[in-house]
């Protein structure tokens, strides 16, 4: 038996975008305005269905609704074997129509490009593009943050630009900007993603889990979905990479990720410039080491980097890929001193051993990596 | 039983483990398989499990503003039990001595050490099995199953000792995947269990022993060669009588001395530090010297020359 024609409870379109408003205007009303961090995947593992490689690179401010009112869920601060931990989680809404309006679906991202400074044209390293990119669509190179329009595939491994690039792209992973698109395609949040409260909760969360039926008066009434019942932890840094633009965002990876101290007092000029490549070698396209500047201390000469390749190697020039600022390095590297981590005890095991470890029978520590030792 | 000392050896045994898993690296490549460029290179931060919780609290969020929950991979290890090691124990009376630096007429005695197993868990915990990969890697190879360090547990007297490592049974691996991966954060878990062989010294510092500079071996030519020679044979001090003992100093037998009156050395062989205040630290040269005599004399163990037995 069909249902009754004269009685629409389902399929009013109406009533659904006044309901849409409605909760819009809830949330807005009583909510909180937070920061949605989409993760890309750089290096999805098809075998183990995971990324080491996660980069956050755009920030979308958007507003949701706490569902906790009386704290935290979750095992709260506790102490496990690796140190203090802080497991808080708790439950947000977020409006559907708001979530397509702020956050967009194009969340793609390319893989390795190199090209010269006065040349429009990009190789790919390894990297087919395939159907992936199309003329007209704009692309932005990660590390050093050039915008610049397709204009033709001549291969699947080679892109003409419109514009020559400022500075050299030296093996840069791509992400497509997202076009400012009047008919947004449908987003949602996905698990994976992160969420930072700022002040006064001063927290990044991750998204656990999207709920988008179960919730109460989530089950389609009207028959529409109004809102989306995000499951947020306390996130688990695993030094994914973070570079929003944002320092309220960025702290994440300047402030934990695994940094060395470069004391570079050996010479040279120059003042590096945040979020920078920094490299060694005799040409940026084939560098020796490099790192991303988190700190420059210009009175110390002493230059915090993180997201660390290769080995940085004494009295040898370290140069800003932007700044061109030169300093040579003029005390060894101590790759065990982690300035980021103030409970590890690497340095202090490297120090102590010293005094009782006979190595005349040969030295447990020899590492390619720290130069023959780890004795620093 | 009751001299006051502490030699630290717990806590150098606790640093010579957890050292040799300062340096575990890892490398983060930009495909799945050796063919990729580095992207990231880390080295994955260690610590002693155990803590005081007020300690923790402090060194990791001394602001009260944590941000996250924790930060991966760390590794950190501690010691869980230890236990007697009766498979290494020496006669506790046994000595050894070792040399005073500086000092060419004294040197430290001390009683062989006690002998214990000390057992040992380094745990890993990471967000990726990638991650979880690397470092299993890095340490499986090196325990077959064991490992030996040479330790200087006490470096101004310098008492080396062996620290032999042995992982006991097979890593434990644990992902928690499964279950609460909606609500919980994913992360492996992987548990190495070692056994260390560890040895532990009574009080040392303030001991001197004399050193011994001089070896004098006499050598004789006669049927009572064995009466001489051997160990459970002694002569009086008044030298007219030979003694026979058992192990435990039990007399066995007594002879009249004159009975071994007919024999007498017939070469010395002395054997002598070169220089003779030489200090007694590897290698010392000695100086040997073999004499042939006739002269009806033998040397009393107990007063320490020459005795003329009257042949």
């Amino acid at each position: 038996m069909p249902t009754n024609p004269y009685m629409n409870w389902w399929s009013d379109k109406n009533e659904q975008l006044l309901l849409h408003e409605l909760m819009t205007e809830a949330i807005q009303f009583h909510g909180l305005d937070v920061y949605y961090l989409p993760r890309i995947m750089r290096r999805e593992d098809s075998l183990y269905s995971e990324d080491v490689l996660s980069q956050f690179v755009s920030i979308f401010p958007i507003e949701v609704y706490l569902k906790n009112v009386a704290g935290w869920d979750g095992q709260g601060n506790f102490l496990n074997k690796f140190g203090l931990n802080i497991e808080h989680t708790f439950t947000v809404m977020v409006s559907t129509d708001r979530f397509n309006e702020i956050v967009p679906s194009a969340r793609m991202v390319g893989g390795r490009v190199s090209g010269s400074s006065s040349s429009t044209e990009l190789s790919g390293i390894g990297t087919n593009f395939g159907d992936a990119l199309r003329v007209g669509e704009q692309i932005m190179t990660q590390t050093t943050r050039q915008i610049r329009t397709v204009m033709s595939v001549a291969n699947n491994e080679r892109l003409t630009m419109n514009a020559a690039f400022d500075t050299a792209v030296v093996s840069e992973f791509y992400v497509i900007v997202p076009p400012p698109n009047p008919f947004p395609i449908p987003s949602r949040p996905m698990e994976g993603d992160w969420i930072y409260i700022p002040l006064p909760i001063d927290k990044m969360f991750e998204i656990k889990f999207v709920e988008n039926e179960k919730a109460p008066g989530q089950f389609y009434p009207l028959g529409t979905k109004t809102f989306y019942e995000l499951s947020l932890e306390t996130f688990t840094y695993s030094h994914e990479e973070v570079r929003t633009g944002d320092p309220a965002v960025d702290f994440v990876e300047t402030e934990h990720a695994y940094s060395q101290d470069l004391v570079v007092s050996l010479g040279g000029s120059g003042d590096y410039i945040l979020g920078e490549t920094v490299y060694q070698g005799a040409t940026a396209e084939a560098p020796a080491a490099t790192g991303v500047v988190a700190l420059w201390d210009a009175n110390n000469t002493v230059l915090r980097i993180t997201d660390i390749t290769g080995v940085f190697a004494n009295a040898i020039p370290v140069i800003g890929m932007t700044s061109l600022a030169s300093r040579g390095l003029g005390v060894e590297v101590c790759p065990l001193l982690i300035p980021t981590d103030l409970l590890n005890d690497n340095r202090y095991l490297a120090d102590a051993d010293d005094e009782f470890l006979d190595t005349r029978e040969g030295d447990p520590f020899k590492d390619p990596f720290l130069g023959g030792s780890a004795r620093c | 039983m009751l001299t006051q000392f502490y030699h630290h050896l717990l806590r150098k045994y606790h640093i010579a483990f957890g050292s040799l898993f300062k340096q575990i690296t890892l490398v983060r490549n930009d495909t799945t398989d050796s063919n990729g460029v580095e992207m990231q290179r880390f080295v994955v931060p260690i610590e002693y499990a155990p803590r005081e919780t007020w300690v923790a609290r402090l060194r990791d969020d001394p602001q009260i503003k944590q941000q996250f929950s924790t930060v991966l991979p760390r590794l950190a290890y501690e010691m869980t039990a230890m236990r007697y090691d009766p498979s290494r124990r020496l006669n506790s009376l046994n000595t050894r001595v070792r040399p005073i630096p500086g000092d060419s007429t004294n040197a430290r005695r001390y009683f062989v050490g006690v002998p214990y197993v000390l057992v040992f868990s380094l745990y890993a915990i990471t967000r990726s099995i990638e991650d979880a990969n690397q470092i299993m890697e890095q340490v499986i190879p090196y325990f077959a199953p064991d490992y030996t360090l040479l330790v200087k547990l006490f470096p101004s007297i310098g008492i080396l000792d062996r620290m032999r490592i042995v992982m006991d049974g097979n890593p434990q691996w644990l992902d928690t995947w499964e279950g609460d991966g909606f609500t919980k954060t994913r992360d492996v878990l992987l548990t190495f269990n070692f056994n260390v062989a560890a040895t532990f010294y009574g009080p040392i510092a303030g001991t001197s022993a004399s050193l011994i500079r001089k070896v004098i071996v006499d050598m004789y030519d006669s049927s009572y060669d064995a009466s001489l020679t051997d160990h459970s044979y002694l002569l009086t001090n008044t030298y007219d009588h030979l003694l026979r003992e058992d192990m435990s100093g039990v007399l066995l037998t007594e002879e009249d001395a004159s009975s071994i009156g007919d024999i007498a050395r017939v070469v010395r062989i002395e054997v002598v530090p070169d220089p003779l205040n030489a200090i007694p630290v590897k290698p010392v040269n000695t100086t040997t010297t073999i004499t042939e005599y006739s002269d009806g004399r033998v040397t009393n163990v107990y007063v320490g020359h020459d005795t003329d037995i009257g042949v």
